[in-house]
């Protein structure tokens, strides 16, 4: 029976799995039409009847699904809208590091020698950096206009790819092990005895067999990316001004856990570590599937 | 001659997403007390799900019909797991193709002794004294009962697994490939060593399946040949190496070159075609598409299990009456 | 004993050896720092001839794999130096050097289900391999080299045309395989235990491939393998590798009166359909470690004839007629 046949039969049964991926894609709809839903915006403080709406707490009326913070913005209005701007990091983030690591990985471990020896040096030099720090200190100089509007997609590309070239090492590790097992594989040895120029072997042979762990490497590289950013927010280092907890600086400042504003730093949270952690069992499921040693059967 | 294990139209299959694999599909056997029964079957045959049904069978296999009686009263086919847990190893032992799958890898050799004691309620020393005295046999140290099965060299592990599977004196024991992976010399030795155990009666008597029929050649009492999913040929050794009665048994007899053999002096010939699906297996006898005997009535109908007296038993239209 | 057709040792000078390995050394470094290493073949000299089965026994750690990749460009020597028709291999480098390498020198690996790319159907790459030897043939002369290759293995174009390799049996895909090796016509074919993972019943049918290939074309084949029946049928002439050395060469008739004492207890330990065991076998039951220990004879701690010289010098190769052998007791004082 085909490969094929044995992993979409496994993947059905993976409850974990299915659990795991509707609540991703739940999420990520909500990052979609939440803002299209809401009548609220992240940057304008709530007004009604001529007031300002101060710590409400998250009631049905008016929409306010998640309460009013003591700034005066409405929670949900401004968690899918930093949804938004997370996920779009998060997402850059991971392609550009998987991206790079790959075609860095398929280099080393397959033409090997000098390249192994250039490529396993600066891999080296990235472990030994503290990334988040370097991010800190990069983003407080780069971050254009401390986000305010206009910029945010200038930032959103500008801290994706940041995050991304500081973590495409991990990638490039775990490709370069794997590519270069294949390479003196039998497999491999017949494709070159078949005529096959190498560029034509790492593209028809090696990619097609190391591709369902580039997809994993690529999930792990999203829930990482997405922390991170997310990390960001919370020391200032932010894309625009109502990233998921851009403003929590500015809450403590307020006393928000005093005074008892729970909910917003609350739910934003349960969303994003829900996301987080369903694309780490995702990983998982997948790579029990795709492992025939991890599988139960 | 009293039996060990009867099987009778026994049947085993085992379900994938797409069909049913009808791996074991209506055996007919006897083995004996004290003797070394060695079945030779190639892959696809459905030997190893023959074993495996036996000791621990598992989903996706399943049961699929007949009986399989354990010393003339112990149905194997209708046991719950715990009552099979007690059987093991005191009644019944299995030698797996993997020996990593018999012992946990994680546990050093005495640990496991220890736990396998509590299980079995016995004192702990006896089971250990026991044991001692199979490595003796074995010709291993005392030392390996320090290490972890992963630190000993393959044929290391596989006479501990040996060692391990007569602590008990089953009345039967299985092997599936003893001797894979194994090199050269340490293979001698574990069929020897099979033997052994036989005759000095540390289990009662043994099956052992093998794709190698020299192998049957030299410890084997009685041999079967195993084919689509069920036996095709039974008797005793040398009639059935001098002369086989079923195609197939003869032809793979032919393919075994003899140590004078040379191409230079005489080619010899294999057998065209491949196993058949366990799926969808071929109407009538089995064998049809490649035996160069094959009749019309082979083609339509399957021939059964026939008795041609004096021991031996073929499932043949060339012999069997209709 | 002459056989007409057919190689004597002594004729060797007379032939063209296609093939020459010159002390060829290959060590293997493992671990992080690359501090542990590995002499999977140890100063091999051998010479191929012309149109001769060349059989290679040996069990696993006898460096037999590696010297096929040696041979195929796989792996290259630590030391000393390969010769194809003279000429060091080593000139055959780079994408074009490899390609013209590979039109002489073909070969074939154990395992048929690791040979072929599982996602393409095995047309596919037959077809990739000739368009990559033969790039300005028209499409009728690929197709017809292709069904050629396939009608030398036994194979019609209809059995296997949109089929992926899980669909084929592990005899039908081996005979693939070395079909996918004649492609480019090549005149020597290197066959890294070729029936290995294949069924008992189908070997000899794969075996005779490899005979007619040389009785009917001319090729010169080497098959490596590990079992001594098999190897004694197929070859005209054998080496015995132990432990990365060649501990024994000659016709294939020494697999059946073996001078060697490490030939002696394969023979003596195989399980035979013709005979029974004798008594039991005294040799030591040790496990078999990668690579040669360096002092002595490499057989010396399993050898139960063995004489003090054994441990302490490397034994000198002496011809004995029928072979050369590796060994202290053929050496006389």
């Amino acid at each position: 029976m085909s490969e094929r046949k044995i992993i979409l039969g496994l993947l059905k049964k993976n409850t974990r799995f299915w659990v795991c991926l509707s609540l991703v894609l739940v999420i990520v709809i909500l990052a979609l039409i939440g803002p299209l839903v809401t009548p609220y915006k992240p940057n304008q403080p709530v007004v009604r009847d001529g007031k300002y709406l101060r710590s409400l707490p998250p009631t049905i009326e008016h929409m306010h699904l998640f309460g009013v913070d003591n700034l005066g913005y409405d929670v949900f209005a401004a968690s899918v809208y930093g949804l938004r701007v997370s996920l779009s990091v998060g997402a850059i983030a991971a392609i550009v590091a998987t991206v790079v690591g790959v075609i860095l990985g398929l280099t080393a471990g397959y033409i090997g020698g000098w390249a192994d020896l250039v490529i396993d040096g600066a891999t080296n030099v990235l472990l030994a950096m503290p990334p988040v720090f370097i991010m800190i200190m990069v983003g407080t100089f780069y971050i254009v206009g401390l986000g305010m509007p206009g910029r945010e997609l200038q930032n959103i590309l500008f801290l994706g790819c940041l995050i991304g070239l500081l973590s495409w090492h991990w990638t490039a590790r775990a490709v370069r092990s794997q590519v270069a097992a294949l390479k003196v594989s039998d497999f491999i040895a017949i494709s070159r005895l078949s005529g096959n120029h190498p560029i034509k072997i790492i593209v028809k042979d090696v990619l097609p067999n190391i591709a369902s762990y580039i997809l994993l490497v690529f999930v792990i590289q999203l829930a990482n990316a997405l922390s991170t950013a997310v990390t960001l927010e919370f020391l200032g280092i932010k894309a625009a001004e109502w990233s998921l907890f851009a403003r929590v600086q500015q809450w403590l400042q307020m006393g928000a856990l005093i005074t008892g504003v729970w909910w917003a730093l609350f739910l934003p949270g349960v969303v994003i570590v829900m996301l987080i952690a369903s694309l780490y069992i995702i990983v998982l499921a997948l790579e029990e599937v795709f492992n025939p040693r991890l599988r139960r059967v | 001659m009293s039996s060990v294990l009867k099987l009778e139209k026994y049947k085993v299959y085992y379900k994938t997403f797409v069909d049913t694999v009808k791996a074991v599909d209506g055996v007919d056997l006897d083995i004996r007390r004290g003797e070394i029964l060695g079945i030779i079957g190639e892959s696809g045959c459905g030997k190893s799900t023959l074993v495996q049904s036996l000791v621990l069978p598992k989903p996706p296999m399943f049961i699929a019909g007949g009986s399989a009686k354990l010393l003339d009263s112990i149905e194997l086919t209708k046991l719950s797991s715990k009552e099979r847990r007690k059987i093991l190893l005191t009644k019944i032992a299995l030698i797996p193709q993997y020996v990593l799958d018999a012992i946990p890898v994680i546990k050093k050799i005495n640990v496991f002794l220890r736990d396998l004691a509590k299980d079995k309620k016995m004192k702990y020393e006896d089971v250990l004294n026991t044991f001692i005295d199979r490595l003796k046999l074995v010709n291993l140290p005392q030392k390996v009962l320090d290490m972890y099965p992963l630190e000993l060299s393959g044929g290391m592990r596989q006479r501990v697994v040996i060692a391990l599977s007569t602590l008990f004196k089953p009345d039967l024991l299985i092997a599936d490939e003893p001797t894979s992976a194994l090199d050269v010399v340490t293979q001698r030795y574990v069929l020897e060593l099979l033997r052994d155990l036989v005759t000095q009666k540390l289990v009662g008597s043994i099956v052992f399946i093998t794709h190698d029929i020299s192998s049957i050649r030299q410890i084997g009492d009685r041999i079967a040949t195993m084919y689509a999913g069920k036996i095709v040929d039974v008797g005793k050794l040398e009639e059935v190496i001098s002369s086989p009665l079923h195609p197939y048994t003869a032809m793979l007899i032919k393919s075994v070159p003899k140590l004078e053999n040379s191409y230079r002096v005489s080619r010899l010939v294999g057998l065209a075609g491949a196993p058949p699906s366990l799926v969808n297996p071929p109407p009538g006898c089995r064998f049809h598409p490649r035996c160069p005997f094959a009749m019309d009535i082979c083609r339509r109908e399957e021939p059964p299990l026939t008795n041609m007296d004096r021991d031996r038993y073929v499932s043949c239209w060339l012999y069997s009456k209709r | 004993m002459y056989l007409a057709g057919f190689i004597q040792r002594g004729d060797k000078d007379m032939s063209e050896a296609v093939l020459k390995l010159e002390n060829i050394t290959k060590i293997f470094r493992l671990g992080l720092l690359g501090k542990t290493t590995i002499k999977a073949v140890d100063r091999v000299n051998l010479d191929i001839v012309k149109g001769e089965i060349l059989g290679v026994l040996g069990e696993s750690g006898s460096g037999k794999s590696t010297i096929a990749k040696l041979i195929l460009k796989i792996y290259e020597p630590t030391h000393g130096r390969i010769l194809f028709k003279g000429k060091d291999i080593r000139i055959f480098k780079g994408s074009r050097g490899l390609k013209n390498y590979y039109m002489h020198v073909q070969g074939v690996f154990q395992d048929p289900y690791a040979s072929f790319n599982p996602r393409r159907r095995v047309l596919s790459t037959l077809i990739d391999t000739v368009k990559n030897y033969y790039p300005k043939l028209l499409k009728e002369d690929l197709e017809k080299i292709i069904v050629s290759s396939l009608e030398k293995v036994g194979l019609n174009i209809r059995d296997v045309m949109g089929r992926y390799p899980h669909e084929f049996s592990g005899g039908q895909l081996q005979r693939l395989s070395i079909a996918r090796a004649l492609l480019v016509n090549p005149e020597v074919i290197i066959a890294d235990e070729p029936v290995s993972m294949v069924d008992a019943s189908t070997r000899i049918d794969i075996l005779n491939i490899f005979i007619d290939l040389k009785d009917k074309e001319g090729k010169t084949l080497v098959i490596i393998g590990h079992d001594l029946g098999l190897t004694r049928y197929v070859s005209d002439r054998v080496v015995v590798l132990y432990r990365g050395q060649v501990v024994e060469e000659g016709i294939a008739d020494i697999l059946s009166e073996p001078a060697h004492p490490y030939t002696k207890m394969l023979a003596e330990s195989i399980p035979r359909i013709d005979k029974i065991w004798g008594s039991k076998i005294q040799y030591g039951v040790g496990s078999i470690e990668l690579g040669a220990k360096g002092v002595g004879c490499v057989f010396a701690d399993r050898c139960p004839h063995r004489l003090d010289i054994c441990i302490k010098k490397e034994p000198e190769y002496v011809d004995i007629g029928k072979s050369r052998v590796k060994c202290w007791l053929y050496t006389s004082k």
